[in-house]
């Protein structure tokens, strides 16, 4: 049953690390495909926000490749990388408290910003979240969590990536927030966009994601088809706290 | 002298100490580092003025602050890069860097001392000895460049920072460097052109304060009254330091004139003190900056 289309985003034998000799992933080989939403689970300290560090640009990697579209981008500068088309909503969403909440929707735009797209782009931000349209001029660091989680989404938006990273996107915010998180990256996914999703989430992530990835200290433990893992006992057992 | 001619002469050291805090400020914001090198640059900036009035006899006043303003602008930006930039970058303690920066200004004083020598020089230009007539007050002819330079820059600073990409890089990098780069933002080059703005404002000070003062390589030493009116508005807030910079300058002359003029530099620490007392964290923390 394997699709035909190309990976979108890969990593082949990745190995990263913040201090020498203690490596925090070990070989980790990632794909996902055009289209196509994956997620990433693992307990905490797993070294899921790393991977995502390390696609981003933010953490070089000792040893191993990451592909866009089958073009190396590992070595590349962050702000190299945001040009090729990957955009990410960070852990703990990094909204630039001293900005105002448009201010920061641009930022999310400044690889674009030598044409005017990312003024006309704010309006459909607006759009998807018309509860920033009333926050534009607050101070990000004034708003609540959910709605920092909208900026944090927003922002990454107006980057119009083709593959978009959420790390932790629903971290810290109520039930009812927690499901418009997820409801808004199956629109996305419904849009086409290609999405790789860090959880620890797992039963709602399962739900979204057409594919998994299980992440314990480091390797790659376990990775199928989003049902096959929901209906695993194993990862039932210990991610989705059932079994 | 008159309660005017004291107003007028405290609210113009005032914007010179404030234009020399805006710069203590940027570099905190962008870098968490208070950089003691600030006023020494200004001092340069003063040199700076000075070289081209010389080299350039009849210059325009304003050309040669912007002349003074650019090639400042360009030594912060190599200061950066070459002195700081290496030690950020081996993760050097923050006391370390603060030395460093203590270190720096002692290079600046010295090599100015080396090229332009130990006495005072005063500028050759007629704004030296000119005067203004304001409602049958003698002023310095200066405070009208003061007057429209300060307001000029601030306003020019908030357009930056608010209405261009590089100022909103420049906020986002100092608020969270590694979101940003992932917005397509250096940072490293950020903090290099926020040292470069912050050290062209110094320089903007430092032509504006010689013709009223004196230019040496030991008129840094306004740079520790700076500080305090950094501290006094809150370091890294730019509206903070325009408030402790009049706060400062007010304080110290107006005080200076009821105990005794040997004391204004002990007045502007003791208003230093004051404050922090009251509100530690500065008058305009919390408030947008
Ligand atoms: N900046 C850093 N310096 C040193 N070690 C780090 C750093 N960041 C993370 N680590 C270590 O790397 C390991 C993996 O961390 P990582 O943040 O990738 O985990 P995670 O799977 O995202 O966890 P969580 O679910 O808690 O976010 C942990 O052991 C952590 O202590
Ligand atoms: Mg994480």
């Amino acid at each position: 049953m394997e699709s035909k289309s190309p990976a979108a985003l890969a990593l082949t034998g990745i190995e990263a690390g913040y201090v020498a000799g203690v490596p925090v992933l070990s070989g980790v080989d990632l794909e996902v495909r055009e289209g196509e939403v994956v997620t990433l689970l693992g307990r905490n300290g797993a070294g899921k926000s790393t991977a995502i560090r390390v696609i981003c640009g933010l953490l070089k990697p000792n040893a191993g490749r990451v592909e866009l579209h089958g073009e190396r981008i590992d070595g590349l500068e962050p702000a190299a990388i945001v040009g090729r088309g990957i955009a990410v909503v960070p852990e703990g969403r990094r909204v630039f408290g001293s900005l105002s909440v448009e201010e920061n929707l641009l930022m999310g735009g400044f690889a674009h910003r030598r044409g005017i797209a990312p003024k006309l782009d704010l309006d459909a931000i607006y759009t998807s979240f018309p509860r920033l349209v009333e926050r534009r001029t607050q101070l990000a660091g004034t708003l609540s969590g959910g709605e920092q989680q909208m900026v944090a989404m927003g922002r990454a938006l107006m980057a119009k990536p083709r593959v978009l990273l959420l790390d932790e996107p629903s971290m810290g915010l109520a039930p009812m927030l927690i499901d418009a998180v997820f409801d808004m990256i199956s629109t996305l996914a419904g849009k086409g966009l290609t999405i790789l999703l860090v959880e620890q989430n797992a039963s709602e992530a399962l739900d979204v994601a057409d594919r998994a990835y299980v992440l314990e200290r480091g390797r790659i433990r376990r990775e199928g088809p989003a049902e096959r893992l929901l209906s695993d006992p194993e990862i039932r057992a210990s991610y989705l706290g059932v079994g | 002298m008159t309660f005017v001619i004291q107003l007028m002469s405290g609210l113009a050291v005032g914007c010179i100490y404030g234009l020399v805090a805006i710069g203590f400020s940027m570099i905190y914001r962008a870098m968490g580092l208070v950089n003691f090198a600030q006023a020494d640059i200004m001092m340069i900036g003063a040199f700076l003025g000075y070289a081209i009035l010389v080299a350039a006899p009849g210059i325009p006043f304003w050309l040669a602050i912007i002349g003074a303003m650019l090639g400042a602008a360009l030594l912060g930006f190599v200061i950066e890069r070459v002195a700081i930039r290496p030690s950020v970058a081996r993760r050097a303690d923050q006391v370390y860097l603060v030395l460093l920066t203590l270190g720096i200004g002692i290079v600046l004083s010295n090599g100015a001392r080396l090229i332009w020598g130990a006495d005072p020089v005063v500028y050759p230009t007629g704004l030296t000895h000119q005067t203004l007539t304001l409602a049958g007050y003698p002023l310095p002819a200066v405070y009208l460049y003061i007057a429209v330079v300060m307001p000029a820059l601030l306003v020019g600073l908030h357009l930056f920072f608010t209405r261009t990409w590089l100022g909103l890089a420049l906020r986002a990098a100092a608020d969270d460097p590694d979101t940003a780069a992932t917005m397509g933002v250096r940072p490293a080059l950020a903090t290099s052109v926020s040292f470069a703005l912050a050290s062209a404002i110094g320089a903007a000070a430092g032509v504006l304060y010689a013709p009223i003062s004196y230019v040496s390589f030991d008129m840094g030493v306004i740079g520790v009254k700076a500080f305090a009116a950094a501290v006094v508005g809150t370091l890294g807030s730019i509206p903070g330091a325009v408030l402790g910079g009049f706060i400062i300058g007010l304080g110290e002359t107006f005080g200076g004139q009821l105990i005794a003029t040997e004391y204004q530099d002990s007045i502007a620490f003791a208003i230093m003190i004051g404050i922090l007392l009251l509100k530690p964290t500065g008058l305009l923390s919390g408030a947008r900056r």
